[in-house]
């Protein structure tokens, strides 16, 4: 229908659904409706709510229009009457056919839902860093002197360098007695347990599930990628799946060390 | 104003076993608009 969009008053307030569901509306306007056939009927302005929603109906008629209209509806003879404006009875037949129609449309039919803003397909890789603390670490002050701790050479860890002998000495004892807690590589933390930590997602039950389209990636980050996939598959820390839908892609974070 | 009584004879539909909803054709604002229930749950007028 043609509707000036001046004559749209807005009005911000919700409606609500027999089961409290609330819908939103764009505005109300006043039309003059007239309910009759050709020759016998009654014009009454009426105060039309405009709601965006998918429904098999044009206008639904609700209790203000039919009491203006003075309307008594008959739904077991599928008719209503209401008096002219002549003070005769006009009488209004529904059409059963179009009633089934609506009827079996409206059960098909995916609720409204208002159009949401595209997202970016590409999202910056920055993005999607849940690091907060993204400053520098804290570092030893003054100078650090190196302890060996595992079987290769290069597995130390970093003590004060300006300790006094008796001092180094402790927390030398301390760090081999403990160096089980260190890992050289992931091979060295290969299972967490679910009740230390575990992800859990926070998903709306009535959200429609969108799988995630495959995203392109250069030829030096692929490379990286198959490498860690390799190495975290090896250490038994991820395992292959079959699901192919339901992946999510793979989104690389720079480490503080660059590589 | 004459009393408003519904007898067998006003009932014009084709299947008389039903519980259908009413959906009739009216005219807003000069246009003629089919599809419009009858809602008398409803405590407002919507224009879809």
């Amino acid at each position: 229908m043609n509707l000036s969009e001046d004559l749209i008053v807005p009005y911000n307030e919700q409606i609500f659904g027999y089961s409290g569901e609330r819908v939103d509306t764009r505005g109300y306007l006043d039309l003059r409706t007239w309910i009759g056939s050709q020759k016998d009927g009654r014009e009454v302005r009426v105060r039309f709510l405009l709601v965006e929603a998918n429904t098999s109906y044009n206008v639904l008629l609700g209790r203000p229009c039919l009491n203006a209209f003075g309307v008594i509806v008959s739904t077991l003879h599928l008719a209503m009457k209401f008096p002219s404006d002549r003070g005769t009875i006009c009488i209004v037949q529904a059409n059963q056919q179009i009633t089934r129609q609506c009827y079996a449309a409206g059960l098909r039919i995916t609720p409204y839902s208002r159009p949401r803003k595209q997202h970016r397909s590409e999202v910056a890789m920055t993005d999607l860093d849940p690091r907060t603390n993204t400053e520098d670490r804290i570092q030893p002050g003054g100078d650090t002197k190196e302890i060996l701790i595992g079987a290769q050479p290069g597995q130390v860890t970093k003590i004060g360098g300006t300790l006094k002998p008796d001092e180094e000495e402790l927390l030398g004892v301390i760090i081999l007695e403990n160096r089980d807690l260190f890992a050289w590589s992931s091979a060295d933390m290969p299972v967490i347990h679910p009740d230390v930590m575990s992800h859990k997602l926070a998903i709306l039950k009535e959200a429609r599930p969108v799988a995630q389209k495959k995203r392109k990636m250069g030829e030096e980050r692929r490379r990286a990628i198959e490498e860690e996939v390799k190495k975290l598959e090896g250490d038994g820390f991820i395992k292959e799946i079959k699901y192919t839908t339901w992946l999510a892609n793979v989104v690389m974070v720079k480490k503080a060390s660059r590589k | 104003m004459p009393p408003i009584t519904f007898t067998d004879e006003d009932f014009k539909a084709l299947d008389p076993d039903h519980d259908d909803a009413m959906v009739i054709s009216i005219e807003v604002a000069e246009y003629g608009i089919g599809k419009v229930l009858v809602d008398q749950g409803s405590s407002v007028n919507i224009l879809y």
